[in-house]
């Protein structure tokens, strides 16, 4: 008779080692059918163990181990006031300082049954209230004096393991358990890494007993011959604990303490209200689509969350809804999304059905400066009593792992990054310790005793919990309060976070609104308003239609992307070039443009390059049919190739015969987690629904690997379409205002290329770059006309003070005239003038040749503040101009890169030499081999079908950016040159394809010196 | 009298000794820098690497960037130190008044005129002894001063010895480069002066001490002076230590604690033998740790009153053991010195509390050990603590798991 009470599983932080999983698995090998986990100061992991029990045939009790550095006591849940209770607990735990335990039990005590050693905290709890209070009993840890508290307090004892590690392991001869690395080691190692210390180091009392197993009964029993009551009362203890946990009720926020009926009504009136400003009548369709969404919407008690997203959605001018929420009518009348559902065949099923349980979030972007002010509203609006942010939990991935457990052993970090910089980011733990035995990377290299000994333990590092981090937009409101159902922890930036990440929150029913920011919505927010202020155009933004503008239309097909949301990369603008290329038919003209921008925004991704190239040639009148008549009415809108996410389930449904909510889940599994041991199950299900319907095996497999290709990531067609519209508004912008554009672009920074790659592309627009100006530059890029003018902001070291007072006086007193009345006027800190005068802000003032004599006057400025009492009049010596080279030199230290002329240009008497052709006419000498320069732009490292490294680098000469692949065999030579910052002299052959060039490199050099 | 100051050095020091350990750094591109961390700031750099445009005081993921085969050691300053007193030593043969620096060294031959010719005699036989004794290429300049001696030798660009007239010591710095003057090589000074477009020595010369005062403040008349090739430091030998000192180096990297504490038993041990031999006791114990990525931590103690004793010195040493090794990383290598050496007869201190006294079974104890390790061996008796203790080892038997390209099949890594 014993129920293990006190169990600790990866996610109590820091300290467990095994997952809820594995502890359930093996709690039922050993014949229990109930189990508590109790990690430490947290429910880190109560939606995931419930679900493991379930799996596991074993009856779940919810617990937690509240430490202090005072007292320390388990507490365990008997219903579900209980279960309240100690989030409550935990959060003032996390929350408040001086937390003092005792004085917490004795607030949160309904429901609560408490096991401890602790004698003050006992004792201060039995003078309240002495029902469901237990004495703890541990073996190996002073069970003795433990015994006798209970005895001189009169409390009943309670037999725990405080159970950590396997018990199968403690029979295994000491340096060996069965060939496995030891669970108790793993425990050392993650508290050292936790404590920041080394394993000789860690003080016995910092860590678990190493007999802290999950024993069976009969070892249990061996343990407490004297006291037989104890293991009894765990079993007692486990009858009066809720065991039947069900989390599965979504809680929605509440709008403005409305009742269902009346948030339902208000929603009714805003998304006809909106219908109207949308479409200035609502017709039959629109009627019926409302009426539809509507009628799901109030069965599923959704009202309030529209209304609540709505409201914050208000808050900002420009915000882009995505995610599967686009695909809604509602959303899109009440300005959350902004593409037309109707218009553009978007099905509402993806969000919200009968049949789905889950609850779907809204995502909504907003622009990336002011997400922290609609933060702010919605907890001023909601209060952190009903409001918090989704958590990650923070644990390890393959390099993390060998990382810290590397440093654990002591090893000097650049031995370290050795190793871990040619682990991929993505790679589990697991998976690295396999690369790191057969990998090609790793190829013809021993691992030394100590690297074999970091590896076999950090392959064990899989999934515990190190510390929360705030997910960069997930937020949760409820509507009574929120520590009620999950414990609430304080972040770094005083935001409460609650103990779960996305993916428990969802199964907890907790609906999250994600909040994101995005840096695009910024770039068109300032390049609309320069445009107005500069030329009095206002663009209305709901009613816009970007893709009507023909200009808009001719440079997304030309690919001439950069700088445009979502579509800049090389891949895609490769992609877009293709499509509309010179070999394509007149029809590939017609086609639905914001269609074709969906379709090649969503099928970019890792590893798809097949299809791609499938997509470009049917897009180019390609002949073609479905690989089977079944997928028609799925795949026929994409040309018969999957390219959503969606697809997925309407394949499944369509081939296999899945039900919705099947599909639904297989799409889940390949697109997001534990998907290893379901996706073998799924995929016998779904040869076994084809063979059924008469499929061949061979279209089967084909049409497997397509969906698999999803793997990576992919998008559903709401999503894209949203992200369609907002990049072919930024094109609207670049087409017609490009000066207005590609400055916002810079100011805004973070876009997928440097500043000088976006400068380089203003020249390419024709614009004229010029330097920063101490009366014309702004802090910010300014176009204008076809100017761009090189905002301070670039100046390195330039301080945000320095630029407030410069602006502030020149605001106040007009232009400076001079040096010496800026000097006189601004009182900028002398290191900040000093950056100005060598970024030539002075040159148009006083001449690029006084750049010294001016560091002298601002020398004499500078003494003559500080008043030295004999030197008030020094005669300045007469300093000689710069030369050429300094001039450069300066300009590149004080703005990063080379702004006045491009840089290839300095070497144009060595390149000529080589006659290299221009990147504008490569499509000229398709097929042939040539010499060209490049600087480097951008580069994507990737993998070949057989694993081996390859690279796709973007440069530019002075006509136009080009594209070069390294394939495996070249990279292997030149790769540990690739990312230095020098003119390149490249050779290879120019390989032509849907009639777009791109250059296959073979030969890599460099240009020496100025030419 | 004119005095004759003689400079060599040998260039890029630390490598240079590597080179002659270690024979795969000759000819590549070297640098030394702490391998605590990336952006750890090279101390010295090869020929090799400085044609590759890499410079002193740039992080290493910056110098790895315009010399992707950049060859980056940890300091060594175990070798370091037998280096400088290898050279020293030699130097020793020519006068008593020896300067020595990392790599370099000074001397004052003066007055040794009559017993070894001009300072350039002396130099040439010096680069000759350095190259046959220790196997290392030296540079040699004579001049004035401390200065222009200096200049002199670090523009050599082969073995050779540059000697300035007496007198011609302004028009011999004229033309260099503003970075040669001592005061102005900090990146900061060099930085101003580049901005202020004052290239040359020359240039700064011509420049009046008010001028001069606007851009380097008090500094101004002694960096004139230096400018005109003035400079009247005298060569100064280094002053004599009443150290004692023992230093160990592991046979393997470790962090072990109880591995450490081992080593470190064993210096106290050697100290403590020492002291008694001296028959002094130390009131101040120093020790430095050196790890594995060329990182050095030291820590201080003074002790109440001055012990020989090898218990209460380890007692002291294992305490400032912990509060100085406070790194994860790996030990090379451990430094004790004793130091503020007093005779048992030293003046006590007034106020002092009053010193335990030192029961009569410890030194009874301790001068038997002496006895029986003089008699026997060292290692006829030693305490448990000192014997080598291992590791703890995991045995990691697990297969390695099996590498699976499929899993990996979809994922890219993308780099900027």
């Amino acid at each position: 008779m014993f129920v293990h009470l006190h169990v600790h599983s990866s996610l109590s932080p820091g300290w467990g080692v095994l997952s809820p999983e594995a502890l359930c698995a093996e709690a039922a090998r050993l014949g229990f059918d109930t189990l508590a986990v109790t990690d430490r100061n947290g429910l880190y992991g109560v939606p995931r163990f419930l679900d493991a029990a379930r799996e596991a045939g074993i009856a779940p009790i919810i617990g937690t181990e509240a430490v202090t550095e005072q007292n320390r006591a388990v507490l365990l849940a008997s219903d579900e006031e209980g279960y309240a209770n100690i989030s409550r607990l935990l959060s003032d735990l996390h929350c408040e300082k001086g937390f003092d335990l005792c004085r917490a039990l004795l607030q949160y005590r309904h429901g609560v049954i408490v096991l401890s050693d602790d004698a003050r905290l006992l004792a201060a709890l039995k003078g309240a209230y002495a029902e469901r209070l237990f004495a703890e009993l541990s073996p190996g840890h002073d069970m003795h004096r433990a015994l006798a508290l209970s005895r001189d307090l009169g409390l009943p004892p309670v037999a725990t393991a405080r159970a950590l590690v396997r018990a199968t392991q403690l029979e295994a001869p000491p340096a060996r358990a069965g060939g496995e690395l030891r669970d108790f080691h793993l425990h050392r190692v993650l508290r050292a890494i936790h404590l920041n210390t080394k394993l000789s180091r860690l003080a016995p009392d910092r860590t678990a007993s190493e007999a802290d197993a999950l024993y069976d009964a009969t070892q249990m029993a061996d343990f407490f011959p004297h006291c037989p009551q104890a293991l009894e009362n765990s079993a007692r203890i486990a009858a009066m604990c809720r065991r039947e946990w069900d989390f599965s009720t979504t809680i929605f926020p509440a709008f403005r303490e409305l009742n269902n009926d009346d948030a339902f009504a208000t929603l009714k009136s805003r998304a006809r209200a909106g219908a109207l400003w949308r479409y200035g009548a609502i017709d039959e369709k629109v009627e019926a689509r409302l009426d539809k969404e509507l009628s799901i919407i109030r069965d599923k008690g959704f009202a309030h969350y529209f209304l609540v997203v709505e409201e914050i959605t208000r808050q900002s001018q420009r915000t882009c809804g995505r995610g599967s929420a686009a695909a809604s009518l509602v959303a899109y009348c009440l300005g959350i999304t902004h593409v037309d559902p109707i218009r553009h065949n978007l099905f509402f099923e993806r969000f919200l059905n009968e049949g789905r349980s889950d609850p779907p979030d809204i995502d909504v972007d907003f622009p990336w400066d002011e997400r922290d002010a609609i933060l702010d509203f919605a907890f001023a609006r909601y209060g952190a009593r009903r409001a918090a942010m989704v958590a990650n939990q923070v644990g390890f991935k393959g390099r993390s792992a060998l990382r810290e457990v590397a440093k654990v052993y002591g090893l000097p970090d650049c031995e370290i990054k050795e190793m871990t910089e040619r682990v991929s980011g993505f790679w589990r733990p697991e998976q690295t310790a396999a690369a790191m035995s057969e990998h090609p990377l790793f190829q013809g290299e021993s691992l030394s005793p100590d690297w074999l000994e970091i590896v076999a333990t950090a392959r064990r590092l899989n999934g515990q919990l190190r510390h929360l981090s705030l997910h960069c937009g997930g937020l949760i409101i409820v509507p009574d309060e929120i520590r009620r159902y999950v414990p609430v922890e304080i972040s770094h930036k005083g935001l409460p976070v609650i103990q779960w990440e996305k993916d428990q929150a969802e199964d907890a029913g907790l609906v999250k609104i994600d909040i994101l920011g995005n840096r695009s919505l910024a770039v068109i927010r300032d390049a609309m308003a320069a445009v107005k202020e500069q030329k009095g155009v206002e663009i209305d933004y709901a009613s816009w239609r970007p893709l009507e503008d023909e200009r808009t239309r001719s440079l997304m097909r030309r690919g001439l992307t950069i700088g445009c949301f979502y579509l800049e990369s090389p891949s895609v603008r490769l992609l877009l070039r293709k499509i509309w290329s010179s070999t394509a038919p007149p029809e590939t003209f017609d086609a639905d443009l914001f269609e074709v921008l969906v379709q090649a925004s969503s099928i970019i991704r890792p590893a798809a390059n097949s299809f791609i190239q499938e997509y470009v040639a049917r897009m180019q009148g390609k002949k073609w049919q479905h690989l089977h008549p079944l997928l028609e009415g799925v795949l026929g809108e994409t040309l018969g190739i999957a390219i959503y996410q969606e697809q997925i389930t309407q394949i499944a449904m369509e081939l296999a015969g899945f039900s919705a909510s099947e599909g639904d889940q297989l799409r889940k599994v390949i697109t997001k987690k534990h998907k290893e041991k379901r996706l073998a199950d799924f995929r016998a299900k779904f040869v076994a629904g084809g063979t059924e319907r008469g499929v061949s095996a061979t279209v089967l497999a084909a049409i497997w690997e397509q969906i698999l290709s999803f793997a990576g990531y992919s998008f559903c067609k709401p999503h894209s379409a949203s992200y369609a519209l907002l990049s072919a508004k930024a094109a609207y912008m670049k087409a017609n205002h490009p000066a207005q554009f590609m400055a916002a672009v810079i100011s805004n920074q973070g876009g997928y290329y440097s500043p000088f790659a976006y400068i380089s592309e203003g020249r390419r627009l024709g614009l004229a770059i010029l330097p920063p100006d101490i009366n014309e530059s702004e802090y910010h890029y300014l176009g204008k006309e076809k100017t761009l003018r090189i905002g301070l902001m670039q100046i390195d070291g330039f301080t945000r003070k320095g630029a407030k007072r410069l602006f502030g006086e020149r605001q106040e007193g007009g232009r400076y005239a001079s040096f010496a009345d800026f000097l006189q006027r601004s009182g900028v800190q002398r290191a900040d003038a000093e950056r100005l005068v060598k970024a030539g802000c002075f040159d148009a003032l006083e001449g690029l040749e006084r750049r010294p004599a001016l560091l002298w006057e601002l020398l004499h400025f500078q003494q003559q503040d500080t008043a030295l009492l004999f030197e008030h009049k020094t005669t300045l010596p007469k300093a000689p101009p710069y030369d050429a080279d300094t001039v450069l030199r300066q300009e590149v230290e004080a703005l990063g890169f080379l702004a006045s002329r491009h840089p290839l240009s300095l070497y144009k008497a060595q390149w000529q030499r080589h006659r290299p052709i221009r990147a504008a006419e490569l499509i000229k000498h398709s097929g042939k081999w040539v010499t060209m320069v490049g600087w480097w732009i951008t580069t994507k490292m990737v993998e070949d079908k057989h694993g081996r490294p390859m690279e796709f680098v973007s440069f530019e000469d002075v006509t136009a950016i080009f594209d070069a692949t390294f394939f495996p065999d070249v990279y292997a030579r030149f790769c540990r040159k690739l990312s230095q910052r020098r003119p390149y002299l490249l050779k290879g052959v120019v390989e032509e394809e849907f009639g777009v060039a791109t250059l296959r490199v073979k030969w890599v050099g460099f240009l020496e010196g100025n030419g | 009298m004119d005095r004759e100051i003689l400079h060599i050095t040998v260039p890029a020091f630390p490598i240079a000794l590597a080179r002659v350990v270690h024979a795969h750094l000759r000819g590549r591109p070297v640098a030394v820098a702490p391998l605590n961390s990336e952006r750890a700031l090279l101390q010295c750099i090869s020929a090799e690497a400085e044609a590759e445009g890499v410079h002193v005081g740039t992080p290493i993921y910056h110098a790895r960037r315009s010399c992707p085969s950049l060859i980056v050691i940890a300091p060594d300053p175990h070798l370091m130190a037998k280096g400088s007193h290898a050279l020293t030593e030699l130097s020793a043969e020519f006068t008593p008044i020896v300067e020595p620096g990392a790599g370099r060294v000074f001397l004052d031959v003066t007055a040794s005129r009559r017993l070894f010719g001009p300072a350039r005699d002396v130099a040439a036989r010096m680069e000759k002894s350095i190259s046959t004794g220790l196997g290392l290429v030296a540079m040699a300049g004579a001049g004035g001063n401390k200065l222009v001696s200096r200049v002199a030798a670090d523009v050599m660009q082969e073995p050779g010895v540059y000697d300035v007239f007496h007198g011609a010591e302004k028009s011999f710095l004229a033309p260099f480069p503003v970075s040669v003057l001592p005061g102005v090589g900090e990146s900061r000074q060099t930085l101003l002066f580049r901005d202020l477009n004052l290239q040359r020595v020359e240039q700064v010369a011509a420049l009046s001490v008010p001028q001069l005062r606007l851009a380097v403040g008090a500094f101004a008349p002694l960096l004139h002076d230096r400018a005109c090739g003035i400079d009247r430091s005298p060569v100064q030998p280094p002053r004599l230590s009443t150290e004692i000192v023992e230093e160990g180096l592991l046979d393997q990297e470790e962090n072990d604690d109880a591995v450490l504490l081992s080593e470190l038993l064993r210096l106290v041990e050697g100290c403590g033998l020492r002291l008694r031999q001296l028959n002094k006791g130390a009131r101040k114990i120093t020790l430095s740790v050196m790890y594995a990525d060329g990182v050095t931590q030291q820590g201080k103690k003074i002790l109440h009153s001055a012990t020989a004793f090898d218990l209460a010195l380890m007692g002291a040493a294992e305490e400032l053991f912990f509060s100085t090794c406070k790194r994860r990383q790996r030990v090379k290598g451990l430094r004790l010195s004793c130091d503020q050496v007093a005779g048992e007869a030293g003046q006590m201190d007034l106020f002092a509390p009053a010193a335990a006294e030192v029961s009569r079974r410890e030194s009874d104890l301790q001068e038997t050990l002496d006895l029986l390790r003089e008699k026997h061996g060292k290692n006829a008796v030693r305490w448990g603590k000192g014997l080598a203790a291992h590791r703890e080892v995991t045995v990691a038997s697990e297969a390695p798991p099996a590498w699976d390209p499929e899993q990996n099949r979809y994922m890219t890594v993308t780099k900027n």
